[in-house]
């Protein structure tokens, strides 16, 4: 290499290298703002819910599902084969307390909401999640029994305050590309 | 690499276009660094159009949301407060390049046969330039922005006859509004950085492309003789360097010190009934602003300081002289420096308010600036030019 190809391509370099530094703050400035990201912390009053509803609030302008489950769903999702799971998880993994269920009510198939469907899930005879769109079934612990979705609901962070209060949410968790479906891989609320 | 090269050049002119127009584009190597600042200043048009893509992905054109979601860049976008600041100096930057580059046009004779249409494509860019650093500084909402569009769009109710009527039809309402906002939003940026700027950028160079470069030994250099070498590598470097020198001086007040530039009071949102105690241009309108308040009279105020810009196209037929370039020009020589001195003298007075020494000088210098063009336009009667050298001299 002479002298002249020589600066020409470290000349290059750095100015690849600058380009590349200078482009960092501009890609930065499209991801969601600093309030944005400061108001993913709420609380969400569960004292009056009763067995088998469903609350169904927003969390960063997604749909959130809280679902206090009756003991015979428990019991049922209890019986369900875990290794028959296209995304295997036990109940321990997919909830904190078994009578409540805490997750994002966003379809991994398409991203439609599934319906809550207290009596029974049409062709499945038990009751559940249904996606309207393409067909995806969902247990009373978010994970996919039947259709096209590759995943089980995905979870967000959450604990509880008390018996009446849970706190949902961070003001760091980035709220996308998350994708986290057991509980014990939450970063702390 | 090569393969895919000879594909595209088989369809379409890429490597020809980029040797005629970069690498291999005939290039006086006497060049000094007057030369430098045409790319510059087409640095600083760049980092504008990029950071204002940017801006108006947050900004929101609306009288009760502009302030608040420019506050909004600064506080919670991240970066907000970089891209912004990079925006808000930039026009200081590209004005700064764009003076020096006219004024080494002026002091060299740039503008002369057979460079005149380059020198008026040059004019209508700076013009368009000025309109589009007024009309961005409306965008923030603040004090100042709401105030100097209040000004600044007054001036055309000096035209005789229509002039009224034409301010409520430049502002869409009585007073500046929320229908000034948007529109001055919507021009700002769409067609008169992509489609006015962009295209008369394009088309100086095109012009400059067709004629060749001028160069500081006031000859015409033969574009195959030995003083005059490709653009690549040399210029290329010479042109890297020096852009990232300035770069490094504005990024120095973009980091530490970018207030130095925004007025305080643009940090109060606009209040249509409170006029702030004195009302400033930004640096690069300064020289003119003084134009107008040293007239004393409203219409003529106003109609000097558009002739104080439209006379630069005037050039090319008041500077007669055999001989353009300021170096082989002693009377030349010291009027347009006296020009440039005068021209800071001017934007001293914009600064002041027009009463006492002030005003005088701001008459003086007022003057001076219209009988520059007048002495031009006589002295070749009377100067001495110096000989000019041959091509084999330099």
């Amino acid at each position: 290499m002479n002298r002249r190809k020589f600066l020409a391509v470290t000349t290059a370099a750095a100015g690849a290298g600058g380009i590349g530094l200078a482009a960092v703050p501009f890609i930065k400035a499209m991801s969601p703002t600093k309030d944005i990201v400061a108001a993913g912390i709420m609380e969400i009053d569960i004292s009056g819910m009763k067995a088998g509803e469903l609350l169904l609030t927003t969390w960063r302008r997604q749909p959130v599902f809280v679902l206090k489950r009756t003991a015979e769903m428990i019991e049922e999702t209890n019986r369900t084969d875990v290794a028959g799971l296209r995304d295997p998880a036990t109940p321990e993994e997919r909830a904190k307390r078994p009578d409540l269920l805490v997750c994002i009510g966003i379809c991994t198939h398409l991203g439609c909401i599934p319906g809550w469907q207290p009596e029974k899930v049409p062709d499945l005879g038990r009751p559940g999640f249904y996606c309207p769109c393409h067909g995806g079934k969902y247990d009373t612990l978010g994970r996919r029994l039947e259709g096209p979705p590759p995943e089980n609901l995905h979870l967000l962070p959450y604990e509880f305050i008390d018996e009446k209060k849970l706190r949902i949410g961070t003001n760091e968790f980035a709220g996308y590309s998350e994708n986290i479906r057991k509980i014990q891989e939450l970063p702390r609320a | 690499m090569s393969t895919l090269l000879n594909w595209i050049d088989r369809r379409f002119p890429l490597t020809e276009f980029i040797e005629k127009h970069i690498t291999r584009y005939p290039t006086p190597k006497n060049l000094n660094y007057w030369w430098n600042f045409g790319s510059v200043a087409g640095m600083f048009l760049l980092v504008q159009i990029i950071t204002g893509i940017w801006l108006a992905m947050y900004y929101k054109p609306d009288t009760r949301l502009a302030f608040d979601s420019v506050e909004h860049i600064m506080r919670n976008v991240n970066y907000g407060w970089l891209i912004r600041y990079l925006h808000a100096l930039g026009p200081t930057g590209f004005f700064f390049a764009v003076y020096l580059h006219m004024a080494r046009g002026i002091y060299y004779g740039s503008f002369r046969n057979p460079r005149e249409l380059i020198w008026w494509i040059g004019v209508v860019i700076y013009l368009t330039l000025m309109a589009e650093a007024f009309m961005g500084y409306l965008l923030p909402w603040g004090q100042m922005s709401y105030w100097g569009a209040t000004v600044i769009t007054n001036l055309f109710s000096a035209i005789p006859y229509i002039g009224p009527d034409f301010v409520v039809w430049l502002r869409g309402d009585f007073a500046v509004g929320d229908s000034t906002l948007g529109r001055f939003f919507s021009l700002h940026t769409t067609i008169i950085p992509l489609g006015v700027i962009g295209l008369l950028v394009v088309l100086h160079l095109t012009a400059l492309h067709r004629v060749g470069s001028g160069n500081p030994a006031g000859i015409e250099l033969d574009k195959k003789g030995p003083r005059v070498i490709p653009f690549a590598p040399r210029f290329i470097t010479k042109d890297l360097w020096f852009n990232s020198l300035i770069f490094t001086f504005y990024l120095y007040f973009v980091f530490f010190g970018p207030d130095l530039f925004l007025e305080p009071i643009n940090y109060e949102p606009a209040d249509p009934l409170v006029t702030p105690l004195h009302i400033t241009t930004e640096w690069y309108f300064l020289p003119f602003y003084a134009i107008v308040k040293s007239i004393p009279d409203k219409f003529a105020g106003v109609l000097a300081m558009f002739a104080a810009i439209l006379i630069l196209a005037f050039l090319p037929y008041l500077d007669r002289s055999p001989i353009g370039n300021a170096r082989y020009r002693p009377v030349k020589k010291v009027l347009t420096w006296l020009f440039f001195f005068n021209f800071l003298v001017l934007g001293y007075v914009g600064l002041q308010l027009p009463a006492g020494t002030a005003l005088m000088i701001g008459r003086a210098a007022t003057a001076y600036y219209f009988l520059y063009f007048l002495l031009l336009l006589l002295i070749p009667a009377v100067e001495k030019t110096k000989a000019l050298p041959s091509e084999e001299e330099l």
